[in-house]
């Protein structure tokens, strides 16, 4: 997968998402971002976090992700196969 | 020895300087004055008060003070026997912010033959500048997220204009206090009317989204409940359309200060009180409400 487009995706939501120092540190693109329902460790992102990550993506991409698939938008890299499975490849 | 007395709203203020709600004055002097307030003196000392109204279909305690050192006396359980005595139907009854006194309170509720209903959680907005947080908060961030919902389709519907189809989407949720109108996991106020033209629907292809319904008791104080959004929508924050449309309505008349009273507080509705409503919400603010109901219909 295209690593400047993760990197694009990976420092957009560092801003957007208000992710502070220490949380940034230990990221890894396979960071899981939102609460997904499950015991995995994640970073604790929220609804509103999740709503302001879509108008973030259509902001830099100019692609809607429909609120049934917020779900699907749980890491860096699971947000850049989604786009990617949409098209959206930079 | 405990004497009630009932008397005129006006004298309890000069009476019990403790006195402290979660309301306004006014807005506490509008519940005395659409009911009765109930005087407690013990060996004539005045040692507590009582407020009922009567603008919900029957009669409410609204409200229950003790003297703090008059406490423990039997004081509060005088009052509420005389209230539920002397009521012509006792529908319910909510405590708010009783955390000096809540077992107590809790107790002699029990024993007079109340059940608790559940709790809420009650945060309240106010101050001067209560607008300008919310502009603020939304020229920096709402109006985009907002942008983004109403892009995906989403759009606002008055619960006074909603259609007869939507409204029956509404009955068949499960949190639908139509469909049980004593459903207190979901009312503050028992039997109270919502104010169609402030609270909104949110729709999508036809299909009802999320919903948030508000009383305004006053012109200027309004509540904010039943704020939900459907189960597939969870986590979505879609919830942010029908609040900030709700919000610009009741600021249109005139709304100075409310509360929003939010059950089960989950993580969804952590993230939206404190991404959102933290804005708006006062420091001091946070309230837990417990709210009781007679088992049966007659009196206690």
């Amino acid at each position: 997968m295209n690593e400047e487009f993760k990197k694009i995706i990976r420092e957009s939501l560092i801003s957007h998402l208000d992710i502070d120092d220490d949380t940034r540190a230990g990221m890894t693109d396979d960071t899981i971002i939102f609460n997904t329902g499950d015991d995995r460790p994640n970073l604790g992102l929220d609804s509103i976090d999740s709503l302001e990550l879509v108008t973030m993506i259509f902001e830099l991409f100019g692609y809607d992700v429909p609120a049934e698939d917020v779900k699907k938008l749980y890491s860096v890299n699971a947000i850049a196969a989604y786009l990617n499975e949409h098209g959206i490849t930079e | 020895m405990i004497t009630v007395k009932q008397d005129d709203i006006g004298l309890y203020r000069d009476l019990f300087s403790g006195y402290r709600t979660l309301y306004t004055d006014r807005c506490a002097d509008r519940t005395a004055r659409a009911g009765r307030a109930l005087y407690a003196f013990l060996d004539g000392e005045p040692a507590g008060y009582l407020l009922i109204s009567d603008e919900h279909g029957g009669d409410f305690i609204s409200y229950v003070f003790t003297v703090p050192d008059k406490r423990g006396m039997g004081v509060m359980q005088t009052l509420i026997r005389y209230a539920a005595d002397t009521a012509e139907k006792m529908i319910g009854t909510a405590f708010s912010d009783a955390r000096e006194f809540a077992p107590a309170l809790m107790h002699v509720m029990e024993k007079l033959g109340f059940e608790q209903g559940g709790s809420r959680y009650m945060f309240r907005c106010d101050g001067d500048d209560l607008w300008e947080r919310w502009d603020a908060y939304m020229n920096k961030t709402g109006k985009r997220l907002c942008d983004t919902l109403r892009r995906q389709g989403y759009s606002t519907v008055l619960l006074s204009e909603a259609s007869e189809e939507l409204l029956e989407q509404y009955r068949q949720t499960p949190t639908s206090e139509y469909k049980n109108p004593l459903n207190h996991q979901h009312l503050i106020m028992p039997g109270a009317e919502v104010t169609k033209d402030v609270s909104v629907l949110c729709v999508r292809n036809g299909v009802l989204s999320a919903y948030v319904f508000a009383y305004m008791p006053e012109r200027r104080s309004a509540i904010f409940k039943t704020l939900s959004s459907s189960a597939a929508l969870h986590g979505s924050g879609v919830i942010l359309l029908p609040i900030a449309e709700s919000l610009a309505r009741v600021r249109e008349r005139g709304c100075k200060q409310f509360v929003f009273s939010m059950d089960g507080i989950g993580d969804h509705a952590n993230s939206f009180r404190d991404k959102v409503l933290s804005v708006l919400i006062s420091k001091t603010s946070k309230r837990i409400s417990y709210v009781y109901y007679p088992k049966r219909e007659t009196n206690v």
